[in-house]
C-alpha cells in the first residue's frame, strides 16, 4: 500500500473526526470540524467536482462552523464543557479500528459494485438548471421552513 | 394544475406574516382551494405536468391514481386540521409551518425522482420538527429532539441508499432506477439499497423498532398537529415513500415481502400490546398508529390482490379514523382540560356529539362491521391467508382482536360510564371541533356501507397501481 | 479508496450519536455523517464520471443540512434558556 497523497487526505479526515467527537472543549470541536471540512474539500476537488469543492469550503468550514460557534457561544461554554463519556474517549477510537478492520479483511464478503456510466455528463450549469430544477424549488421551500422555524423558536412567549 | 397542489399551500405560507391577525382565516381558506384541486385531479384520474419554457425550469410533475389517493387525503386532513386549529392559535409562523409542510408532503406525491422526493420529504419533516415543538414546554421539547435526531438518522439511510443506486444506475429519476436494477448484476446492490431506503422510511413512519419518538410526539403536539401527524405526516414521508419505491420502482422480491411482512406484523403486535393500559388518551392513540401501519404494510405485501387493496383501503380509513379519534382528544381535552382518561368518564351524556363520533371512530378501528375499518381489515387478512401466510395472518387476527379489545374498554370507561364529578361542570365542544368530526364519522360510515362502490370507484384503482408497478411506470411516460 | 473512509465516517457519526448525551455534540455527530455521504457522493459521481449530476446533488442536499443545522442549533439554544442545560438526559428528567 503506497503512501499517496488521497491516503493522506483520507487520515486526516477520519482523525479528526475522532478528535472532533472527543475533545472536551466544544468550540475545540467545531474547529475540529471545519478541518474535516476544508480537508474534505481538496478531496473534493480532487475527484474532479471544482465547484463543490468551494461550495464545501465557503458553507462547510465556513458558515456552519460560525453557525456553531455562535450557538455555542451563546451557551456560555465554560460552564458547559462536559466531559464525554469514557465510551466515547476510549470506546471510539478503539471501535473505528475494530471496524475499520472488518471492512478490511471482510471486503471479499461485500457485495462488488458495478458501477454504471452516467447519461448525465454535461457539466454542473446545465444539470442544475435543466435537469434539477425541481430540486430548486425543494430548496426554497426548507429555506423557508428554516426562516419561520427560527423566527418560531426566538420570539418571547406570549401567555 | 397539480403545480396548485405545491403552490397554493406555499402561497399561503407567503401571506399569512403579512395577515398576522387573519392567519387562521388564510390557513382556512387555503385548505378548502386545496380540496378543490385535489378534487379536480381526482376527478381526472390522473395528470402529468411537463414545465418548459417559457417557464425558467424544467421539469415534470406526475401523479398516479395511488398518488391522487394520498393527494386527496392530505386535502382532507388538512381542512380538519385548519377547522381545529381555529379556536387553537393565531401564530402566523404555526399556519406559515403547517402550509409548508402541506406543501412538501403534496411535492412527495408528485415527483419522479428519488433524490426529489428525499428533499421534499425533508421539506415535511423539518416543518413536523417545529411543530412538534410548537408548544414550547419541556415535554414538546424532549419529543421535537427525539423525532429530529431520528429523523436525520433515517435521512443518513436513505441518502445512502439514493446514492448507491444512482452508482449503479448512473442515475436518480425513477425511470432510470428501475431500468438499471434489472440488470443481472445489479440485482443484489439494489435489493441492498432497497433495505437502506426502506430502513429510513420506516424510521419516520414510526414502525417496531423505531417508533421511540411517535407516543412522544403525538402526545407533546399541540391537539391540530397530533391530528395531521397521526392522520398524514407519517403515511406521506415515510410508509408512501416506501411503497412507491419498493413496488413500484425497484420491485419486490417474495423475500423481501416476508421481511415486510414480519415487520409489519410486529409492528402491529407491538403497537396494539403498548396501547393497553396506557392512561394518557393521545399516547394510546399513538401506539394504536403504530399498530395500525404495521396493519398497511401486512396488507401491501401480502402480494395477494385482495390484501393489497385491504391495504390501500386501510390506509386510507386509518387517515379519517385517526384524525377522527384526534379530534374527538382534542374536544376531550379542551372541555376537561385533561388527558387523563380516568378522568373522563361518563362523559357521555354531557358531550353527545363527541361520543357518537368517538364511538363511530373506535368501532370502526377495532373492526366492527358495518363500518369501514372492518372491511379493511377483513381484506388484509383474507389476503393473508389466501397468500398461505397463515402463521402471520393468526397473528393478526390477534391483534385485532387485542385492538377491539382496549378500544372497547376505551370507550367503556370513558363514554359510557357514570358520570363522575370531574365531569359534572362540562360543556360540548366547540363548533370548530363538532364539524370536522362529524364530517370524518360520516366518510366513515358511507365508505363502511357503501364500501364496494368505495373500493371500486377510489381504493382498487390506486392498488392497480401497486398491482402492475412495471407497465404503469412505462405508460405514464416519463421518461427522462 | 473513498468509500472506506466514507464508512469510517458514517460509523464514526452514528457511535457517537448513540453514546453522547452533549446535545450539541449529537449535532456535530450528524455534521460527521453528512461528510461520510459527501465522500460517497463524490466516489460515486466520480465512478459514473457524471460529476455534473453530482455536484448539482451536493449543492441541494448542502443547503438541506445547513437548514437542518440552523433548526437544530436554534432548538439547542432556545431549550437551553429553558432548562439551562445541553445534556439530553435533563429532558427526560424534567418530564418525570
Amino acid at each position: 500500500m503506497t503512501i499517496s497523497i488521497d491516503l493522506v487526505l483520507f487520515a486526516l479526515i477520519v482523525g479528526f473526526a475522532l478528535i472532533t467527537s472527543a475533545v472536551r472543549d466544544l468550540i475545540r470541536a467545531a474547529l475540529s470540524l471545519a478541518v474535516i471540512s476544508a480537508v474534505l474539500s481538496i478531496v473534493i476537488f480532487r475527484l474532479g467536482a471544482p465547484y463543490a469543492a468551494a461550495f464545501e469550503l465557503s458553507v462547510a468550514a465556513g458558515l456552519i462552523t460560525v453557525l456553531f460557534i455562535s450557538a455555542i457561544s451563546l451557551i456560555n461554554p465554560d460552564k458547559e464543557a462536559m466531559k464525554e463519556s469514557v465510551m466515547i474517549t476510549a470506546g471510539l477510537p478503539i471501535a473505528t479500528v475494530a471496524f475499520g478492520a472488518l471492512l478490511w479483511f471482510g471486503k471479499k464478503y461485500l457485495p462488488v459494485l458495478s458501477f454504471m456510466e452516467s447519461p448525465h455528463t454535461a457539466p454542473i450549469r446545465e444539470t442544475l438548471w435543466n435537469l434539477r430544477s425541481l430540486d430548486l424549488v425543494g430548496q426554497i421551500l426548507i429555506i423557508l421552513t428554516g426562516v419561520f422555524l427560527v423566527i418560531l423558536f426566538f420570539k418571547e412567549k406570549r401567555s | 394544475m397539480i403545480a396548485l397542489l405545491i403552490a397554493i399551500p406555499v402561497a399561503a405560507a407567503l401571506i399569512v406574516p403579512f395577515l398576522r391577525k387573519q392567519a387562521h382565516i388564510v390557513f382556512f381558506a387555503m385548505t378548502l382551494l386545496l380540496a378543490a384541486v385535489a378534487a379536480y385531479v381526482a376527478l381526472h384520474g390522473f395528470a402529468v405536468l411537463n414545465a418548459m419554457p417559457p417557464w425558467p425550469m424544467f421539469f415534470t410533475l406526475t401523479a398516479d391514481k395511488f398518488s391522487i389517493l394520498m393527494i386527496v387525503l392530505i386535502a382532507i386532513v388538512a381542512l380538519v386540521t385548519a377547522f381545529a386549529s381555529l379556536s387553537f392559535t393565531n401564530d402566523y409562523t404555526y399556519y406559515a409551518l403547517a402550509s409548508l409542510a402541506i406543501a412538501g408532503m403534496n411535492g412527495i406525491m408528485l415527483v419522479n425522482d428519488i433524490f426529489t422526493l428525499y428533499v421534499f420529504i425533508e421539506v415535511a419533516s423539518l416543518a413536523t420538527f417545529a411543530l412538534i415543538a410548537f408548544n414550547r414546554n419541556v415535554e414538546g421539547f424532549e419529543a421535537a429532539f427525539k423525532y429530529i435526531i431520528l429523523s436525520t438518522v433515517a435521512t443518513t439511510f436513505i441518502l445512502l441508499g439514493i446514492f448507491i443506486l444512482y452508482g449503479i444506475t448512473g442515475g436518480v429519476s425513477f425511470a432510470e432506477i428501475s431500468v438499471g436494477v434489472k440488470r443481472p448484476e445489479s440485482v443484489k446492490p439494489g435489493l441492498f439499497c432497497l433495505m437502506l431506503l426502506a430502513a429510513g422510511f420506516l424510521v419516520k413512519s414510526g414502525f417496531v423498532p423505531f417508533h421511540t419518538w411517535v407516543p412522544d410526539a403525538y402526545g407533546a403536539s399541540p391537539n391540530p398537529i397530533s391530528i395531521t401527524l397521526a392522520g398524514i405526516i407519517t403515511k406521506a414521508v415515510g410508509l408512501y415513500a416506501l411503497i412507491r419505491i419498493a413496488v413500484t420502482v425497484i420491485g419486490v422480491t417474495p423475500a423481501i415481502s416476508m421481511i415486510m411482512l414480519v415487520i409489519g406484523i410486529i409492528t402491529a403486535v407491538t403497537g396494539a400490546v403498548l396501547a393497553i393500559n396506557q392512561p394518557d388518551g393521545k399516547r394510546m392513540l399513538a401506539y394504536s398508529s403504530i399498530s395500525q401501519m404495521g396493519y398497511i404494510v401486512l396488507g401491501i405485501f401480502s402480494g395477494n390482490p385482495i390484501g393489497v387493496v385491504g391495504g390501500v383501503f386501510h390506509l386510507f380509513n386509518h387517515a379519517i379514523l385517526k384524525s377522527l379519534l384526534f379530534i374527538n382528544m382534542a374536544s376531550l381535552e379542551s372541555s376537561t382540560k385533561s388527558r387523563e382518561l380516568e378522568k373522563y368518564s361518563g362523559i357521555g351524556e354531557k358531550m353527545p356529539v363527541t361520543s357518537g363520533t368517538f364511538a363511530v371512530g373506535s368501532l370502526s378501528i377495532a373492526g366492527i362491521p358495518p363500518l369501514n375499518g372492518f372491511f379493511s381489515k377483513l381484506f388484509i387478512l383474507i389476503g393473508l391467508f389466501a397468500a398461505k401466510q397463515t402463521a402471520i395472518g393468526v397473528l393478526a387476527t390477534l391483534a385485532s382482536v387485542l385492538t377491539l379489545w382496549y378500544f372497547l374498554v376505551f370507550q367503556r370507561k370513558v363514554i359510557f360510564g357514570k358520570a363522575s364529578e370531574a365531569v359534572a361542570s362540562v360543556r360540548e365542544a366547540p363548533l370548530t371541533y363538532i364539524i370536522p368530526a362529524v364530517l370524518l364519522a360520516a366518510i366513515s360510515i358511507v365508505t363502511g356501507i357503501g364500501f364496494s362502490p368505495t373500493i371500486s370507484a377510489f381504493i382498487a384503482p390506486a392498488a392497480d397501481v401497486l398491482m402492475n408497478a412495471a407497465s404503469d411506470a412505462t405508460s405514464a411516460g416519463v421518461l427522462p | 479508496m473513498i468509500f472506506y473512509a466514507a464508512a469510517l465516517l458514517i460509523f464514526i457519526g452514528l457511535y457517537v450519536l448513540v453514546f453522547s448525551r452533549n446535545m450539541i455534540r449529537m449535532l456535530i455527530a450528524v455534521e460527521v455523517l453528512v461528510k461520510g455521504l459527501t465522500l460517497t457522493l463524490f466516489g460515486v459521481s466520480q465512478a459514473t464520471k457524471s460529476q455534473g449530476l453530482g455536484q448539482a446533488l451536493f449543492i441541494t442536499m448542502l443547503v438541506i443540512e445547513v437548514i437542518a443545522a440552523v433548526a437544530i442549533l436554534a432548538f439547542i439554544v432556545h431549550t437551553y434558556r429553558l432548562t439551562k442545560s445541553i445534556d439530553v438526559r435533563t429532558l427526560s428528567r424534567l418530564k418525570g
